[in-house]
Parts: structure tokens; C-alpha cells; sequence
């Protein structure tokens, strides 16, 4: 009788616990996150008549807001694009953004993104070096790969607003597409 | 809690008023220019002589030795005046610096009304350099093609037949023409050194910006950097020797620019250094003229270059620094080798043995000229002479054709410039040749500060 109580006992702990940890884990993603992406920059519109597609990277932090599935980010990145002439844009985007959940039941984390903040640009020969605000709407997908890394991707357009300067008749429209590794960091 | 939120609320807002510091709308300055240049196949900056029928047959010189002009017609067709000229570009670098890395062929009829040989000009694509100063342009010259050259051969009867015309290939496709670019490379002097095949004067083509060279800023709204080769009124016919298949001397008739500057002999290749160029920069806007009345009695040109140079600057002297020459009395040049003859006649194999023994002649006293001179006077310092003495010349930046009674206007001249102005008659540039300073009819100079429009410079 013993012997069938203590099968009980720890199959009830057993339970509890793989219940506990199940619950712990999808928290994981809760947790303020840092990480770094790394793939193509892309101009398109008729930004992509002046410059061409090349690498680009960057940082990011996310944290949490009260809202679970709502979080807050700040991102930074570097993207330098060629021409077909000698003309190239090195871009500096900083941003703030909000991040949305899916709420879907997936192997995958899906988010929608939405931000603004600014960007400096350094255009050569010319030597025209200034800061431009920016926008951007974006993609991102990730899986865990245990309790603290993630690995997925991101897809962001990103408009440079150009509007408020005289003369101007166009803005910047840009694609970054790339691959992200990030950490779940602090918390529990 | 709340001040977290705070935090992010005070970032986000630092981030959107440093972002208003931008004054420059750098898509569209991508998308577009403010630098422009503008290729013109004239010596005149604007109004240009028309083209003068007379040159097109003032062409039978040292160069069409073995088929004369006439003697075309007999073979079977008479190498015709050209009508196309195709001019194909790479890039174009300032003082080194890439800026212009669109390649670009041209298709250009030779008309007076054609932008290229008009005044207009053509534009050459290109992106903004770095706002700074630049004194010289560097253009890669890849293809420089007329049309109607034609090839002969001697038949085994001692009689030149027409072959059909001479081929190039322009934009990826072979046409009829002849690329005299590649004679372009070298000049004859530099075939003389040891590091010839180091040398190409086309590749890049090096030309000065005059008037002060181009002072490139991002302030102004467009500048201009006009850049003229000198093509119109400036072509002659010439003759190169080879073997067909067949062992048959044959000859091909084509078009190119003078070699007025330095004379191409006959059997000879290179025509580099005749090539001449000037470019200079101008905003518009900040331009004025000048203009006056030819009271001569003479057609001529109105020609300006910058105070305190004077024409004698840009003109070499009319005192000839002569090329070293090669006859039966003084071989200071290289002769060349008498051709086979194709003929089965004996008289064509007699002709050639005796052109034979006059090469030899000739080569024993080329080889008294340079093998036993220690000092070199006879031979290299003859032909450093010659090559110092040809290549100060300089196209002036300014430059107007005016026919007698008529006004002349020189447009787009810098604002605040003094400009000496001189009148060249029409008659020195006749038999595509260029003036000298100094001959005879030159008036000037008249000094003028362009402060607008400025009339009244008459001659």
C-alpha cells in the first residue's frame, strides 16, 4: 500500500512539475529580451533606381509592458548601400517600436511590429552626413531553443521621411529582411 | 513601474527631435545631378564653324603613299567622306576620383545640326563628386570610330582592287568603320621608347580643366563641366599597309583626327598626341558673354583665355620645332621597310629591290645618328626637342567661329574673370589645321572682366 502511495505521490509531482515547467516556459518569452539580426538590405520603390541591395545588421532590446502579448522595443542597425555609380548611403537607424504577439497556439512566436524614431545618413562623395526621421512596420518570427535563446527572422520596411526638408520629392524605402538570434534575459 | 515607462517615453521623444536636423533631401540627390557633364566635338565652346566640304579632299598627304585618293576610284570605290562618328566611353574620373562609372556609346551624325558638333553638346551621365576643387579630367576613351573607311589590295597584276569597307565593333556589333582610337595609344615619339607599352594616352585620355579647373560644390544648383574634343573640321584621311591572306600587299583608307600636331608619315601607325581636348566648368547663372562685331573684313574666331595668360600660352610659336626626318642625306627616324611586291611583273620586283637598297642606305645612316653619337644630340635630343616643342599646345577655354561683318558672342563665361580675347582668321584652320600664336591676322588681346554681358568687344 505504501509502495502504491508513493507511485502516487511522485506521479502527482511529476505532474505538478511538467505542469509548472509548461508554464514557466511560455513565460520565457515574457522575459526582456536582447539580441542581433543579420541578412539583406534592400531599397525598393524608386529608392531602388539609386541603390543596391547589400548585408546589413543590428541590435535590438525588447521589455515587457503590463500587457502581455504588447512589448516594447528599441532597435539599432547599420546598412550601407552601394549604387551602380559611385553614389552609396551608409544608414545608422535608431528606433523605438511596439511589438504585438499573434496570439496563436504555434511552434512558431509571431509578432507584428510598428516604430519610429531616427536615422543618420551619410551619403558619399557627396559628404552629406544628417539625421532623418523614420519609420518602420514589421514581421517576426521565432522559435526557442530552451530557456534562453531564440532563433528566428524579421522582415522591416522602413521608410525614411523626407517631406519637411525643402525641395524633396521622395524618401527612403528600404526592406530588411534577416535572421535573429536573440536571448531571453532577467527576469524569474 | 510608471517611471520605466517614463523612461522609454523620454527616449523615444529624444529620438524624434534629433531627428529634425536633416536639410537636404538626400533621395533626390541621389536620384538626381547638380553636376553636368557636357561633350562637344568642336573647338568652338559654342557656335561652331560649319563643317567645310574642302577638307573632306585636302587630305592626300604624307600618309596615302601607296593609294592615292584618286587612284581609289580606279580599284573600284573612292573612300567616301565619313557620315557617322561613334564614340565610345567607359568612365571618367576627376584628379583620380571615380564619378562617372557609366559607360556610354554614342551614335553621332557628322551634320551641322548634330548636338555633338553644333555647340549643344552631349551629356554624359555621371554621379556628384566630393564638394572640392579638380584641375584635371581623365576620360576612358574605349572606341573612337568613323564610318566609309574602305580596304584595298594589289592584285598579281600591280593593280589595287577594292576589298569592301574596313569593319569595327561598336556597342557589342561589328560595323563598317575603322576604331582609330587604337592608333591613339602611343604617339610616334613614345613608339621610340623603350616603355612604349606602358604608355596610353587614351586610356585614360587626360585633359586639363582650364579656367581656373572645376570647383564642385553642393550649393550650387547645377554646374557644368563642358569638355570639347576637338573632331569637327579636324579630320583627314589616312592609309596603314598590311598582308591579306594571300600575301597580298593591301592597303585600308580611313578617317581620323588630324595629325596636325604630330605629323603621321607614311607607313607609319601611331597617331597618339593628336588627339586635343580642353574641358572647363561653369554654373549656370553665375555666367555672362562677351561679344562684339568682326569689322575685319575676314571670317575668324573669337577666341578668350584666362588673364593673365596670353594666346602665346596656348599657341606653340610658328618658329617649328622640326620632326626629325629620315632621307637619303640625314636619318634622325627609324626608315621603314619597302613593301613585297604582289605583281608577277619584273619591273614591280626591280621597283621593290631598289626601294630595298635605299632602306638600307638609309638605315646605315639612321644607325651613324644613333649608335655613334655619345651625347645623343642627333637623335634624342632631336626627337625630346620636337616632342617638348608640340606638346605645350593648349585649346583655348573660349572659343566662337564669327563670319566677316558679323557679331560674335562667347556664352556662359564666368562671372568676375578677366579674359584676354583674341581674333584668329578662319584661313589658318583651313586643311584641318590649328593656329599658331603669333601668324599673321591675329589681333588682340582685348582685356575684358565679365561682370554680365559685355558687348562691344569688337575687332
Amino acid at each position: 500500500m505504501k509502495f502504491v502511495k508513493s507511485i502516487v505521490v511522485v506521479v502527482c509531482i511529476l505532474c505538478a512539475g511538467a505542469a509548472y515547467a509548461e508554464r514557466r516556459e511560455a513565460d520565457y518569452f515574457a522575459r526582456p529580451q536582447i539580441g542581433l539580426w543579420f541578412g539583406p538590405v534592400t531599397p525598393v520603390f524608386d529608392t531602388n533606381q539609386v541603390l543596391d541591395t547589400n548585408l546589413g545588421g543590428g541590435l535590438f532590446f525588447r521589455y515587457n509592458t503590463p500587457y502581455r502579448p504588447l512589448k516594447m522595443g528599441i532597435d539599432g542597425s547599420y546598412q550601407y548601400f552601394p549604387s551602380k555609380g559611385v553614389n552609396s548611403l551608409a544608414m545608422w537607424p535608431v528606433y523605438g517600436s511596439l511589438l504585438y504577439r499573434i496570439p496563436i497556439k504555434f511552434a512558431l512566436m509571431l509578432q507584428l511590429k510598428a516604430g519610429a524614431g531616427g536615422s543618420h545618413m551619410e551619403m558619399k562623395p557627396d559628404g552629406i552626413s544628417q539625421w532623418e526621421p523614420m519609420f518602420t512596420l514589421g514581421f517576426e518570427g521565432s522559435f526557442p531553443a530552451g530557456r534562453i535563446i531564440n532563433i528566428g527572422f524579421r522582415i522591416d520596411y522602413i521608410y525614411v521621411y523626407e517631406g519637411y526638408i525643402k525641395g524633396a520629392q521622395r524618401g527612403g524605402h528600404i526592406v530588411n529582411t534577416g535572421i535573429t538570434l536573440f536571448f531571453n534575459v532577467g527576469g524569474k | 513601474m510608471i517611471k520605466r515607462y517614463k523612461s522609454w517615453a523620454l527616449l523615444c521623444i529624444a529620438a524624434a527631435v534629433i531627428t529634425g536636423c536633416g536639410d537636404k533631401p538626400l533621395f533626390d540627390e541621389l536620384a538626381t545631378n547638380r553636376l553636368k557633364v557636357v561633350l562637344k566635338g568642336t573647338f568652338e565652346s559654342n557656335g561652331p564653324r560649319d563643317w567645310q566640304a574642302p577638307l573632306w579632299t585636302a587630305t592626300d598627304h604624307g600618309s596615302l603613299n601607296d593609294l592615292t585618293s584618286a587612284g581609289e576610284t580606279t580599284a573600284g570605290k573612292a573612300t567616301a567622306a565619313p557620315r557617322k562618328f561613334m564614340l565610345d566611353i567607359a568612365e571618367m574620373k576627376l584628379n583620380g576620383s571615380p564619378f562617372a562609372n557609366y559607360r556610354h556609346t554614342y551614335n553621332l551624325d557628322v551634320t551641322d545640326t548634330n548636338p555633338f558638333f553644333n555647340g549643344t553638346g552631349v551629356e554624359f551621365d555621371c554621379d556628384d563628386p566630393e564638394p572640392k576643387h579638380y584641375s584635371k579630367l581623365k576620360v576612358y576613351l574605349r572606341k573612337l570610330i568613323f564610318n566609309n573607311g574602305e580596304l584595298y589590295h594589289l592584285n598579281p597584276s600591280g593593280a589595287w582592287e577594292h576589298d569592301g569597307a574596313l569593319k569595327a565593333i561598336f556597342k557589342e556589333s561589328t560595323i563598317d568603320g575603322f576604331d582609330f582610337n587604337q592608333l591613339l595609344v602611343n604617339s610616334y615619339y613614345d613608339s621610340l621608347l623603350e616603355q612604349d607599352t606602358h604608355i596610353n594616352r587614351v586610356f585614360p585620355f587626360s585633359i586639363v580643366i582650364d579656367d581656373g579647373g572645376l570647383d564642385y560644390s553642393n550649393k550650387d544648383e547645377e554646374t557644368v563641366l563642358e569638355v570639347r574634343f576637338v573632331i569637327k573640321n579636324f579630320v583627314k584621311k589616312y592609309e596603314y599597309d598590311s598582308y591579306n591572306d594571300d600575301g597580298y600587299h593591301q592597303v585600308g583608307h580611313y578617317w581620323a583626327v588630324s595629325d596636325w600636331l604630330r605629323e603621321m608619315k607614311a607607313d607609319e601607325e601611331p597617331l597618339g598626341g593628336n588627339l586635343l581636348a580642353v574641358a572647363r566648368a561653369y554654373v549656370p547663372g553665375k555666367v555672362g558673354s562677351i561679344s562684339g562685331q568682326n569689322t575685319t573684313g575676314v571670317a575668324g574666331y573669337a577666341v578668350a583665355v584666362p588673364d593673365p595668360k596670353t594666346i602665346a600660352d596656348y599657341f606653340i610659336s610658328s618658329t617649328a620645332v622640326p620632326r626629325p626626318p629620315c632621307n637619303d642625306i640625314a636619318c634622325e627616324d627609324s626608315p621603314k621597310t619597302p613593301y613585297l611586291p604582289a605583281g608577277n611583273s619584273v619591273e614591280s620586283f626591280l621597283d621593290y629591290y631598289l626601294k630595298y637598297e635605299q632602306y638600307k642606305h638609309r638605315h646605315n645612316e639612321f644607325y651613324n645618328f644613333v649608335g655613334t653619337d655619345s651625347s645623343n644630340t642627333d637623335y634624342e635630343d632631336a626627337w625630346n626637342a620636337y616632342e617638348d616643342y608640340v606638346k605645350d599646345y593648349r585649346i583655348p577655354p573660349l572659343a566662337t567661329y564669327v563670319p566677316s561683318g558679323s557679331n560674335y558672342s562667347l556664352e556662359n563665361v564666368p562671372l568676375g574673370k578677366t579674359y584676354n580675347v583674341y581674333f584668329i582668321p578662319a584661313s589658318i584652320f583651313n586643311n584641318a589645321e590649328l593656329p599658331h600664336a603669333g601668324e599673321a591676322g591675329q589681333l588682340g588681346p582685348l582685356s575684358v572682366t565679365v561682370n554680365g554681358d559685355e558687348s562691344g568687344r569688337d575687332f
